[in-house]
């Protein structure tokens, strides 16, 4: 059974060259477009990886990385946030919400699809 | 080695890899889908791929990475090889090689093509659907051709809260496991509590593995870095790197899809280690054993005069030691011809296909070898006579069936060794040379006059004179502006001949004669008055006396005329005068000719130095050699001569002497 | 995550089916931890996970370890990959 990974981002070029290359890697893929979106796909599906982005309209990555530990359905999932802003304040504040994982943008596919490995069996 | 050394050894490699991907690829495409093949695709990418990293070339690594993975499937049969995917594998070893070109240049390789790279790459993912095994897959420790296979001790003991964050152990080993081959694996449960005292979220199992593998520790280390914190991962090196494969280094076998060669000389390589060395480093021993070889033929000299009991033959023995030396020190520059060889199938698939003709290329004689630096040098001219040849001799498929011929037309690249020299040639089967049309546009352009008249052999070299071409229109592809002259001029500054065969309507067939070397020769040492010359003694025929039997500049041997020329005139040295002459017999190729002289020395090693600047341009002379008492000697240019003597003898000479015979 | 047991007189019979992961490690730890007092022989059917992580694989080691009485048999593919990699199959012995 395919993995299936939640992709939270505002640009349309960068959701959809995520999602191209997590489906070439075998995983079922869902899109969101903000962190208010991603919230509301997050309605008791499984996902077994977020991939989000930090800045983004109506509710930035942190936020929702936030809530959605908040949520008992997917408290325990692995976060991967992929982002051009990889500072040190960044991390710690992602930390503190629950990150581990971060890929810088713009992303290698391979790289991402490495990232997603370590975490998704 | 400093950084830039390795960097050049990568590019090196990289190319040979390439070369291997390439002629592995069009086994494919001709339809051989074999393992081996499969094999040598895959392994020039994993390697490359390998190669890159240790230097942290990031493009590089995720370009052959994304080629590797799908390689990866079809090796595992998961995927089948059809024409779309071998087309696309194609565009992929032409990016790859690209890549490596702009790497040698010093380009940013990340703004290399990027727009390329990443159709090429989102073009391999669509054929990575549904497989884990293929993002990773560093493993297949049989396959582990590139970097150090070390054997690597992993000691795992993950943070208490890495299941609550999300990141599972599993999944890591999971990775690793696909990272090399994981020799042992002890799960320790030894921290785990009963179950009512069990927290489930809290990670208690740790880890201690061996696992075998290509990748650096910086590589392994990396890949904890989503779990590094709190947790500790202890990482150490347990083997001595394991010997690195040698194979990789070979010199890349022929290229050759259909002969069965390719496939012996690659089993070879594997059976005989090859080491790879700096072509600097073999320079510089061909120069001492150039030099030793001189010193030797001094010591000899020297002992002949001291005429001291057993050093004589002490010194004639120590002359056969040092003969072998030389030929053994040349036979490390000798390479096999298939390394040129081996870039034609590519050209001629692209070139029939752009030019939209149907061409079989047939490849014999790829393991006959030549010097390293002749065969780079071989590479521009021979690529332009078979676009030539391709372009201009092989007919379209509606002319060759007009012809009665076979809509594929044949083009063969043949190589052979021939009394001391290096012959090539270049065969078409297409509409040959048509001699009217060549005298036509040589009047035109002025090369000759309109009242020429020529036998055929001197039409054909027409097409080397400068600024001639026989094309009706101008393609791409051969009307570049250099013409054949160009490669004449190439090849002859390897001290070698071109010479044209051609049928109207059947074919052309051009051969390039070629020394075996530069550097060390057996020579043929000759005087006038106290100039010495020496000749390349595999082009010396006979040796006699010079008598009367001659009109003009043609001799009688035996009965048959042979043109000469006195070496006295043709460099304007005064001849010893003391009414004695000799003879020496050359033949090149075809021409055989006479050079008269007033004395023979005998036969030298003699130890070929490029011509200073002054000398350079002279015509006539191919390099100057030390002679064993220290004085130097100028080496004669054979096929130059032979040439001037068949020209200044005139067809008058020879009607004379042939009518003389006759009474 | 759902575990049925079944009290078969002379012994019990115990499914696991569907994900035993973190989500569900608690569960599956309060689920078998009636089990671990068992007297019979205690026949654990794992054909019915669906998915598996180090938490849910921690719960069952820590099952076989306390119950000497487990049974286990019929590993799902998700389970038998995992103790394959980890080198677990002698210590989590898995009946034919």
């Amino acid at each position: 059974m395919s993995k299936s990974i939640l992709v939270v981002d505002d640009s349309l070029t960068m959701r959809q060259t995520v999602a191209i290359t997590l489906r070439s890697g075998g995983y079922d893929v869902v899109e969101a477009c903000d962190g208010k979106d991603a919230i509301s796909k997050l309605d008791g599906r499984k996902f077994n990886l977020i991939i989000s982005d930090l800045n983004m309209p109506n509710m930035d990555g942190l936020s929702f990385v936030q809530s959605a530990k908040q949520m008992p359905a997917y408290k325990f999932t692995p976060i991967i946030m992929l982002t051009t802003e990889a500072s040190d304040d960044k991390k710690q504040a992602g930390k503190a919400a629950g990150v581990r994982a971060w890929v810088v943008k713009p992303f290698q596919p391979p790289v991402l699809l490495d990232a997603v490995a370590k975490l998704v069996i | 080695m400093d950084l830039n050394e390795s960097l050049d050894l990568l590019v090196q490699e990289a190319r040979e890899l390439l070369a291997d991907m390439e002629s592995a690829l069009l086994q494919l495409e001709a339809g051989d889908i074999s393992a081996d093949c499969i094999n040598a695709i895959f392994r020039a990418a994993h390697t490359i791929k390998g190669s890159a990293g240790l230097f942290g070339l990031e493009p590089i690594v995720s370009f052959t990475h994304a080629l590797e993975s799908v390689l990866v499937r079809v090796r595992n049969n998961e995927l089948s090889i059809d024409a779309e995917l071998t087309g696309l594998l194609i565009r992929c070893a032409d990016y790859s090689r690209s890549q490596i070109d702009a790497l040698e240049h010093g380009a940013d390789l990340a703004a290399h093509d990027p727009q390329l790279r990443r159709d090429l790459i989102a073009q391999l993912q669509r054929y990575l659907k549904d497989d884990g095994a293929a993002r990773s897959n560093a493993g297949d420790s049989d396959e582990q051709s590139s970097g150090q296979l070390r054997t690597w001790k992993l000691d795992l003991r993950f943070a208490p809260d890495v299941l609550a964050n999300g990141m599972d152990p599993l999944s890591f080993l999971h990775y690793l496991s696909n990272m090399g081959e994981i020799l042992a694996m002890d799960t320790r449960t030894g921290a785990l509590p009963p179950l009512s005292a069990l927290e489930p979220e809290t990670c208690y199992l740790e880890f201690s593995l061996e696992l075998l593998t290509a990748a650096s520790a910086a590589q392994l280390r990396a890949v904890f870095d989503f779990v590094a914190e709190g947790s500790r991962i202890d990482i150490r090196c347990i083997s001595a790197p394991a010997e690195l494969a040698f194979e990789n280094a070979a010199a890349a076998p022929m290229a050759n899809a259909t002969n069965g060669e390719a496939k012996a000389s690659r089993g070879n390589n594997r059976d005989n280690a090859l080491l790879k060395v700096e072509a600097r480093k073999l320079d510089a021993l061909i120069d001492t054993v150039g030099e030793l070889v001189i010193r030797c033929a001094s010591c000899q000299n020297q002992s002949e005069q001291l005429r001291k009991a057993g050093l004589l033959e002490l010194m004639e023995e120590v002359g056969d030691l040092v003969e072998q030396i030389r030929d053994r020190a040349l036979n490390l520059r000798m390479v096999p011809i298939g390394e040129v060889f081996q870039r034609f199938p590519r050209v001629v698939r692209d070139v029939s296909r752009e030019l939209n003709k149907q061409i079989d290329l047939r490849i014999s004689g790829a393991d006959t070898e030549l010097d390293k630096t002749m065969v780079e040098k071989l590479t521009d001219p021979l690529m332009h006579i078979v676009r030539n040849a391709m372009d201009h001799g092989i007919e379209s498929v509606a002319d060759r069936i007009a012809a009665g011929k076979p809509e594929q037309g044949v083009l063969s690249l043949n190589a052979f060794h021939q009394s001391g020299t290096v012959v090539i040639e270049i065969s078409d089967d297409g509409r040959g040379l048509d001699t009217d049309k060549i005298l036509r546009k040589a009047i035109e352009r002025d090369l000759i006059p309109a009242d020429a008249k020529l036998t055929e052999k001197e039409i054909f070299a027409l097409i080397f004179a400068p600024g001639f071409s026989t094309a009706d229109t101008v393609t791409d592809l051969s009307g570049r502006g250099v013409g054949m002259d160009v490669v004449r001029q190439n090849i002859e500054l390897l001290r070698g001949s071109v010479d044209i065969r051609s049928e109207h309507g059947k074919g052309t067939t051009i051969q390039i004669q070629l020394p075996l070397t530069l550097a060390i020769i057996d020579g043929f040492e000759v005087a006038v008055n106290d100039a010495h010359f020496v000749l390349p003694l595999d082009m010396v025929v006979e040796c006699l006396e010079f008598d009367q039997q001659h009109f003009g500049n043609i001799f009688n041997l035996r009965g048959q005329p042979l043109p000469f020329m006195r070496l006295a005139q043709q460099f304007g040295i005064t001849s010893e005068g003391n009414g004695r002459e000799c003879m020496v017999v050359l033949q090149c190729g075809d021409h055989r000719a006479g050079v008269v002289v007033d004395r023979f020395v005998g036969e030298i090693q003699a130890v070929i130095k490029p011509l200073g600047k002054l000398l350079g341009g002279m015509r006539g002379f191919s390099g100057s050699t030390i002679l064993g008492d220290g004085s130097v000697a100028l080496l004669l240019d054979v096929p130059a001569l032979l040439q001037r003597a068949t020209q200044q003898a005139s067809r008058m000479d020879g009607l004379q002497l042939l009518t003389s015979l006759a009474h | 995550m759902i575990v049925r047991v079944e009290d078969a007189s002379t012994l019990v019979n115990v499914a696991i089916e569907g994900d035993c992961t973190i989500y569900a490690a608690a569960d599956l730890r309060a689920a078998l931890l009636p089990l671990v007092k068992e007297t019979r022989p205690v026949m654990v059917d794992l054909g019915g996970i669906t998915e598996l992580d180090c938490a849910g694989l921690q719960v069952l080691l820590a099952l076989q370890k306390e119950c000497a009485l487990a049974l286990f048999s019929n590993p799902a593919p998700c389970l038998r990959q995992a103790l394959d990699l980890l080198n677990l199959n002698r210590t989590f012995a898995i009946e034919a």
